[in-house]
């Protein structure tokens, strides 16, 4: 038998959340706040947000990057920044802030399925959906695994189309050599509290147009009065706070994700030959951060669904959950007037489910979650044959 | 003589030793126009330490319920529903309350110069109306001239120096069957005849900005005792989730995070004495500037008491114009700003475009928002500085002539 005794329970009794969660130390946290307070600068584009912005363009490889109070506000203000008309084309198979950041710009999302192997749109899956009200194209770097970056830029330059990605997964990711960050028009990354860099809330816009990040700089506050306000401004500035636990963070974030490769590489050794589960796979030749464990149910084979692993899972604590569920095009506003058939993203929303892997899982909490898969797929099998 | 955070005494004999003109700068450290309370950030450490062993950081956590529990007690209401800020509050807020089919929000030109961008981020467009000269609010008379089928909701401003009328402006909207939202941001801790401000209109909105009463870093609040439109925002402000973890309605990020509700919680209980801090240095600031014969002060027999700003008028006897006397202020390191000016109707035509009749028809704004200035206040402020800007005052009002033959030669 492999893992834990059958009644082990995670951290003595404490449930075993999704997320990151990554924090730094007390004397760093400390130090950082101490100074912020006796600078008594709290905010409006203080010293530490001035130099994240510095940092975070070096890390990604971009000329600019742009802190703002969260990555749904980024996308906001990206897709208004760009003045667009009429359609963006985005996939249903997102978080809700991709999608409703077309809407709070004022423009319609065009919901797409995605690739079953890359879960992300590619410029096969976008192409036909291309029509004349179409303004640009938002992809999504879902699990931190590129979304064809280089398929969609041929097309949206071939279509005279906006690129925008959606990198919320995406911090210290890589595809082809190259920082995930300068692919398209702009990309916009979360540091969301759950990611893998944490800035309790928080985010950013990178981009090499020099004429978007100076708007994009202007309309995240309403700073800067000089007649030539742009439309929409916002107060969307990252506070001081955020920007001293970004920049913590981000000191750590190599180690971070090497932590996170090992426990992804524990998740797959004890996964290794489960009938019906399926491991999402980081293609070795590319750079990932790891923050995520996705696997998906095969009922037929696993002999349980996606739902009742859950349920197996959360009795001993393991808050595994599904993502996303459901489609965003199953959700309303958008669901109010038809429903677009999106099949893979409909497959994906009912098999995948992501689980635990933090500074808070240990390496037995992660054999114990994978004989609890183990014996969930094993019952349900033999109970299978016995019916039959 | 400097001190890293003292005024630089001046021994005032020659207008060459104002900074403007190459002299040392009064303060050496900049003296700010917000609060920048910092009261108790120990008890800040303690919460935060808190927040990191749940792990929750942010998401709804225990800080952001309790301070929004402690909250909605302050202002005597059902709701209090927290924001990432002020903007996102009367961002979702306006969506919300707008009559359907309407477009206009009402709101007075003389205020914050965000708020059109937020009107129209929720889909609505601005529609300015003159202020009370005395009072500097939105003039009832003028908003019942104003409001028609169109207008989708009456956007209150209360000021430092005034409330707003809220019982005419409620009976003017009222009878027009328009919703009524107060930014209340400078409202905080003052009543309407007894009731708290927070308590009145459809809902009122106030800032955890550093520069304000209650310093979260950033940070704002709804108050209501309406439970749908609490239910609304709650979902809002969470990308429209609801309870079972389904989106049910287009939502957004608008959530506060949990070192932030730190801060503002571990300040809170200091309310009252930065208040009387802010009141006893505007008393200062009254007694030292009033041998001045061409200053004076806005008319704060309305204000809700939290002297959170102080607002110097320029009378038009004065040598100087306004903007003359900001531009000494600033080089002296007194980071003092124009109060609401220029005017929004007046800041920026391409994006809000009123026609040149609908400019003249904001009359009082267009007087208002040239006279007064914002004067530094708050924690960094000490009495010995506000004595020190009285004599800078005074030694402008003595040389006046040389100064200004100065300022006005080196403009040409």
């Amino acid at each position: 038998m492999t893992g834990a005794p059958p009644n082990h329970d995670p951290l003595n009794g404490k449930p075993l959340h999704v997320g990151q969660l990554n924090l730094p130390s007390t004397e760093s946290f400390r130090e950082a706040f101490d100074g912020l307070f006796d600078r008594r600068f709290f905010a409006n584009h203080g010293p530490l947000e001035r130099q994240l912005d510095r940092e975070l363009a070096q890390r990604f490889g971009v000329r600019h990057a742009i802190g703002v109070v969260n990555a749904t506000v980024a996308l906001m203000l990206t897709l208004r920044a760009l003045d667009l008309k009429g359609e963006v084309i985005v996939p249903a198979f997102t978080f809700p802030a991709t999608v409703q950041s077309v809407s709070w710009a004022g423009l319609k999302p065009v919901f797409c399925d995605v690739d079953p192997d890359s879960q992300t749109l590619t410029a096969q899956t976008v192409a036909p959906l291309i029509g004349p009200a179409t303004a640009a194209i938002m992809g999504v770097h879902v699990w931190g695994r590129a979304c064809d970056p280089i398929g969609l830029q041929e097309l949206s330059r071939r279509h005279g189309l906006k690129l925008l990605f959606d990198a919320a997964h995406a911090v210290g990711a890589g595809f082809r050599g190259r920082p995930i960050g300068g692919f398209g028009d702009a990309e916009i990354f979360s540091f969301h509290a759950t990611k893998i860099l944490n800035g309790v809330e928080g985010g950013c816009i990178t981009t090499d147009d020099d004429e978007l990040a100076a708007r994009l700089r202007k309309m995240r506050s309403f700073h800067e009065a000089d007649g030539s306000t742009p439309l929409f401004r916002m107060n969307a500035k990252m506070s001081e706070a955020q920007a001293a636990m970004a920049l913590l963070g981000l000191r750590d974030l190599d180690g971070l994700i090497e932590q996170n490769r090992r426990r992804y590489a524990l998740y797959l050794g004890h996964l290794d030959g489960i009938p019906g589960i399926r491991f999402i796979d980081y293609a070795g030749d590319e750079a990932s951060n790891y923050q995520y464990i996705v696997l998906s149910i095969d009922p037929p084979v696993a002999g349980l669904s996606r739902d009742m692993m859950l349920e197996r899972l959360r009795s001993r604590q393991i808050l595994a959950r599904r993502y996303f569920h459901p489609g965003m095009h199953r959700t309303l506003p958008y669901s109010a007037d038809s429903v677009p058939h999106l099949p893979v993203t409909d497959w994906l929303c009912d098999t995948l489910i992501q689980l635990p892997t933090s500074q808070q899982v240990s390496d037995r909490d992660i054999a114990t979650i994978c004989s609890t898969i183990r014996d969930a797929v094993m019952t349900s099998r033999d109970a299978a044959k016995e019916s039959a | 003589m400097t001190t890293s955070n003292g005024p630089v005494p001046k021994p005032g004999n020659s207008p060459a030793e104002l900074a403007l003109f190459g002299g040392t700068p009064l303060f050496a450290e900049p003296r700010a126009t917000g609060q920048l309370a910092n009261r108790a950030p120990e008890r800040f450490f303690d919460l935060a330490s808190g927040a990191f062993e749940r792990r929750w950081l942010t998401n709804q956590g225990p800080l952001v319920q309790e301070l929004e529990e402690k909250l909605s007690r302050l202002h005597g209401t059902v709701h209090c529903i927290a924001f990432a800020n002020a903007c996102f509050a009367l961002m979702l807020a306006l969506r919300s309350l707008a009559r359907p089919g309407a477009r206009k929000v009402i709101l007075p030109s003389l205020t914050f110069r965000g708020l059109p961008h937020l009107i129209r981020w929720a889909g609505l467009v601005p529609d300015y109306c003159d202020v009370d000269p005395v009072y500097h609010t939105l003039d009832p008379d003028r908003l019942a001239e104003r409001i028609d089928a169109d207008t989708a909701v009456v956007l209150a401003v209360d000021n430092v120096s005034a409330l707003c009328d809220i019982d005419a402006i409620e009976t003017v909207a009222g009878a027009a069957g328009v919703p009524v939202l107060l930014d209340s941001v400078y409202g905080i801790g003052g009543s309407y005849g007894g009731v708290p401000v927070g308590a009145r209109g459809c809902a009122s909105v106030f800032s955890l900005h550093a520069t304000k009463l209650i310093n979260g870093f950033e940070g704002g609040y709804l108050t209501t005792d309406d439970d749908a439109l609490a239910q609304e925002l709650r979902r809002q402000r969470n990308f429209g989730f609801g309870d079972d973890g389904t989106v049910r309605q287009l939502g957004m990020n608008a959530k506060l995070n949990e070192l932030h509700a730190a801060l503002a919680l571990s300040n809170l209980p200091h309310l009252e004495s930065i208040v009387a801090d802010n009141a006893r240095r505007f008393d200062i600031y009254r007694r030292n500037f009033a041998d001045i014969p061409w200053l004076s002060f806005a008319d704060y027999s309305r204000s809700p008491g939290n002297y959170c700003l102080v607002l110097l008028e320029v009378l038009p006897e004065a040598p100087y114009s306004r903007e003359e006397l900001i531009r000494i202020l600033r080089a002296e390191n007194a980071l003092v700003r124009p109060y609401y000016s220029p005017p929004l109707h007046r800041s920026d035509a391409a994006l809000f475009g009123p026609s040149e009749a609908r400019m003249a028809e904001l009359p009082v704004t267009d007087s208002v928002s040239g006279r007064f200035i914002q004067m530094p206040v708050g924690d960094t402020m000490s009495a010995a500085d506000i004595a020190e800007l009285a004599r800078l005052f005074a030694f402008l009002d003595e040389h006046s002539r040389p100064i200004l033959d100065r300022l006005r030669s080196d403009n040409q």
